[in-house]
């Protein structure tokens, strides 16, 4: 094989091999142009992702409850929260600025909260304020 | 035996080792929200651990590995045939050929990544989120507003040791490729 045979060779064998792998592809795929580009159908996947509520347009925060303590010093929300995704998240941070008592206070998630993924009854969840509306946690409720 | 071209046989086992080494980037949305681990030969995308797939690009994908596979060996074979006197001229050839396919690669992978980066945070004003991702590595927080309400979202990029090794790799055939000349 002399040089000149060589430099012709050389850059042509990667090329034949990337269209002899699209022509494969195809091929394993009976020549099915939306099989061999979708391993599976994209808005089947974002229906296994995504609850039918969201799809609908269902509400997936409420707050249910809110109770103030004896001393007007703590309020207590309950919230439900219906997941809007099928698979289960941990939310590790949450955070909210609210205004209250002349000033903002921040509402923060103390521990991270396991959301399971959407069911018929939503995850309750409990939000109480600390100290004196200074300082607000996220409670996971019942306490997990 | 003395003849062998040294940095040639390095960076040529290196290349071949290269699709088995992994992914050379990765992205991470959420904890694992959406994870995006690439290379120039295999792109794997899931979100919230669904993997997202095309039977096209995973063929397309084994081409490619196979393509790195083929410039190590080419860049393998010139560098060895280099001490036959009687194929001194296909040695030059086969290692002019393999010594720069691998740069090009590396160069084309990080230039793509950061046409896409730089494209994303320029369509901030079109989302009704701000986005300021970092420039391969680093992280930050895509946030976004409605309703008195924020919601940040942390993002995480990193370069892998794989990404090394390819780089490592890329410099030894530019190497051997003056090595070359000078034997």
């Amino acid at each position: 094989m002399n040089v000149k045979t060589l430099r012709i060779i050389l850059p042509l064998v990667p090329m034949i091999l990337l269209v002899a792998m699209v022509a494969a592809a195809f091929a394993a795929h009976g020549w099915d142009v939306e099989a061999t580009l979708f391993a599976e159908d994209p808005a089947r996947k974002m229906e296994n992702l995504i609850a039918p509520d969201v799809m609908a347009g269902g509400d997936s925060f409420k707050v249910s409850d809110i109770s103030i303590s004896d001393d007007g010093r703590k309020i207590s929300l309950e919230v439900e929260f219906r997941s809007p995704l099928n698979v289960p998240v941990t939310v590790k941070e949450l955070s909210a600025d609210i205004a209250a008592d002349g000033g903002s206070s921040r509402l923060s998630l103390q521990d991270e909260v396991k959301i399971l993924p959407t069911s018929p009854q939503p995850s309750r969840l409990r939000v109480c304020s600390m100290g004196l509306l200074r300082r607000w946690v996220l409670h996971n409720y019942p306490p997990t | 035996m003395t003849r062998v071209n040294v940095p040639g046989v390095i960076a040529g086992l290196l290349t071949i080792t290269l699709p088995f080494l992994g992914a050379w980037w990765h992205l991470t949305l959420g904890t694992d929200a959406l994870v995006v681990s690439a290379a120039p030969f295999e792109v794997v995308t899931s979100i919230f651990g669904e993997k997202m797939t095309s039977p096209l690009f995973w063929w397309f994908c084994l081409g490619l590995k196979l393509g790195v596979i083929y410039v190590g060996v080419v860049l393998l074979a010139g560098s060895v045939l280099i001490a036959s006197d009687d194929h001194t001229a296909i040695a030059d050839e086969l290692i002019r050929f393999g010594s720069t396919k691998l740069m090009y690669l590396i160069i084309m992978f990080v230039a793509a990544l950061l046409i896409a980066i730089t494209l994303a945070n320029q369509s901030s004003g079109l989302v009704p989120f701000r986005i300021n991702l970092p420039y391969l590595i680093g992280s930050d927080v895509i946030s976004a507003s409605a309703e008195g309400a924020r919601i940040t979202i942390p993002i995480g990029m990193k370069l892998t040791w794989a990404f090394g090794a390819a780089v490592l790799a890329a410099m030894l055939g530019i190497v051997a490729r003056v090595y070359q000349k000078k034997m």
